[in-house]
């Protein structure tokens, strides 16, 4: 199984490290185990919210990128408000 | 809401659903006041588009009025007119500073699933799979803007709907296939397609000045709008002779056009009827995802040293690739 993953982020490498260490950026990623693809989605949410500044949520992904959504996709259309509380109460990302 | 929704293979209905919420700050929330179904939404309709769910709201080519809009869009304001690209793009990451915003970097939830078929992940796009990040589409009463501050064009004087829908995407993927090109002037220049996108093609390649543009295609009225409307020069009708290309190599003293354009995709039809036959069993068996005929046809006619520019929309693996001829003539291929 390959463990190994890895991605860019467009900040100078100082910036880089010193984000990793802010909790708002880089706690969450760097406690991550498991499978490779978690790690990896762990570190492109990291990108995500250094370079745009949140993690985007899609329709068939409303919590962001996550491993168990790749294979139990919601339909692509906007969720009732009881499933939007549902994902706000199980944490976005 | 209403909305078109996909509920499998050669089905699609409008049905009731939720209304669109704001998810991000940087979202907005859109009223569709026109909409458009994009020859590439036949390949999802078709079923040959990995990744598609039942209930997947269709649609990628859509402007409207701006309701709601998220805490960090600050250049739109409720009441304004805007087209909705259809790629949608974060304008931060590496891509989107270079102007590549259909492969940002940031804008697809499901990116991981991107990157398995393709090598890396590619743009979030509306109504288009969940490869694409499974966002609702634009054939509804309302959509969901992502980075809606990056994305979309304001259309502030009274142009009609129908002057500026385009720019959703038919006629900048028909520019960027000329692009494409690299068109100095006096160049010969094919299209295979001659539909909405190839019609933006071979008017976007006599724009800067091509001296030969041909169209193909198999129905009359289109080659004949090609001719009157778009600016082509000469057309091919495959219908009624399939070697397009031998007529390529007619039209243009034997050497072949300077530069093709594929705006056809991944459901070319081949003149013949039994190749064409095969390579439909090949695709209804998903032994393959792309029928190449097109794509195969434009490398084989590019004269040596050409560009084959591909803006038509592949959706996975084709059969019979040529790569001999790709290679041993030494041809650039450009796509997008």
């Amino acid at each position: 199984m390959n463990t190994r993953v890895a991605i860019t982020v467009l900040r100078e490498r100082d910036e880089v490290a010193r984000l990793w260490t802010n909790p708002a950026y880089g706690t969450a990623a760097s406690r991550e185990v498991g499978a490779a693809v978690v790690f990896k989605d762990a570190l492109r949410r990291f990108k995500q919210r250094v370079e745009t500044g949140e993690v985007p949520r899609s329709d068939g992904s409303p919590e962001g990128e996550r491993a168990e959504r790749k294979v139990r996709q919601r339909p692509a259309q906007p969720l009732t408000a009881s499933e939007l509380a549902e994902v706000e109460k199980a944490g976005v990302s | 809401m209403r909305a078109k929704v996909w509920s499998g293979r050669n089905t699609v209905q409008v049905e009731n659903v939720p209304d669109p919420k704001i998810l991000n700050d940087r979202d907005a929330i859109v009223r569709i006041t026109s909409t458009a179904i994009c020859g590439s939404d036949l390949h999802l309709y078709d079923g040959y588009i990995p990744t598609m769910e039942k209930g997947d709201i269709l649609g990628h080519e859509f402007m409207g009025e701006i309701v709601e809009t998220g805490r960090g869009v600050e250049n739109l304001q409720v009441g304004d007119r805007v087209v909705v690209p259809f790629p949608i793009a974060c304008g931060n990451c590496w891509a989107c500073r270079h102007e590549l915003y259909s492969v940002c970097e940031n804008s697809n939830p499901n990116a991981g699933i991107a990157e398995k078929l393709f090598g890396h992940p590619t743009a979030g796009i509306f109504g288009y799979s969940h490869i694409t990040g499974g966002y609702a589409g634009g054939q509804a009463e309302y959509a969901r803007v992502p980075f809606a501050d990056v994305g979309p064009i304001k259309i502030d004087d009274d142009l009609a709907d129908e002057q500026v829908l385009f720019l959703s995407d038919i006629f900048p993927t028909g520019y960027m296939g000329a692009e494409f090109c690299d068109i100095k002037g006096g160049e010969s220049i094919a299209v295979f397609g001659a539909g909405p996108v190839g019609q933006f093609a071979i008017a976007s390649a006599v724009m800067p000045g091509a001296e030969q543009v041909i169209a193909i295609d198999r129905y009359d009225y289109r080659l004949q709008m090609a001719r009157t409307r778009c600016g082509a020069t000469d057309v091919i009708d495959f219908s009624k002779d399939a070697d397009i290309v031998e007529q390529l190599k007619e039209l243009t003293g034997g050497r072949g056009p300077d530069a093709v354009i594929d705006a056809v995709g991944m459901e070319a039809t081949h003149g013949h009827g039994a190749i064409h036959a095969a390579e439909r069993v090949k695709q209804a068996a998903r032994m393959e995802t792309d029928r190449g005929h097109a794509l195969r046809d434009a490398i084989l006619a590019c004269r040596p040293a050409g560009i084959v520019s591909i803006i038509g929309v592949y959706g996975g693996l084709m059969d019979k690739f040529p790569t001999g001829a790709l290679m041993n003539k030494g041809l650039t291929i450009r796509t997008g």
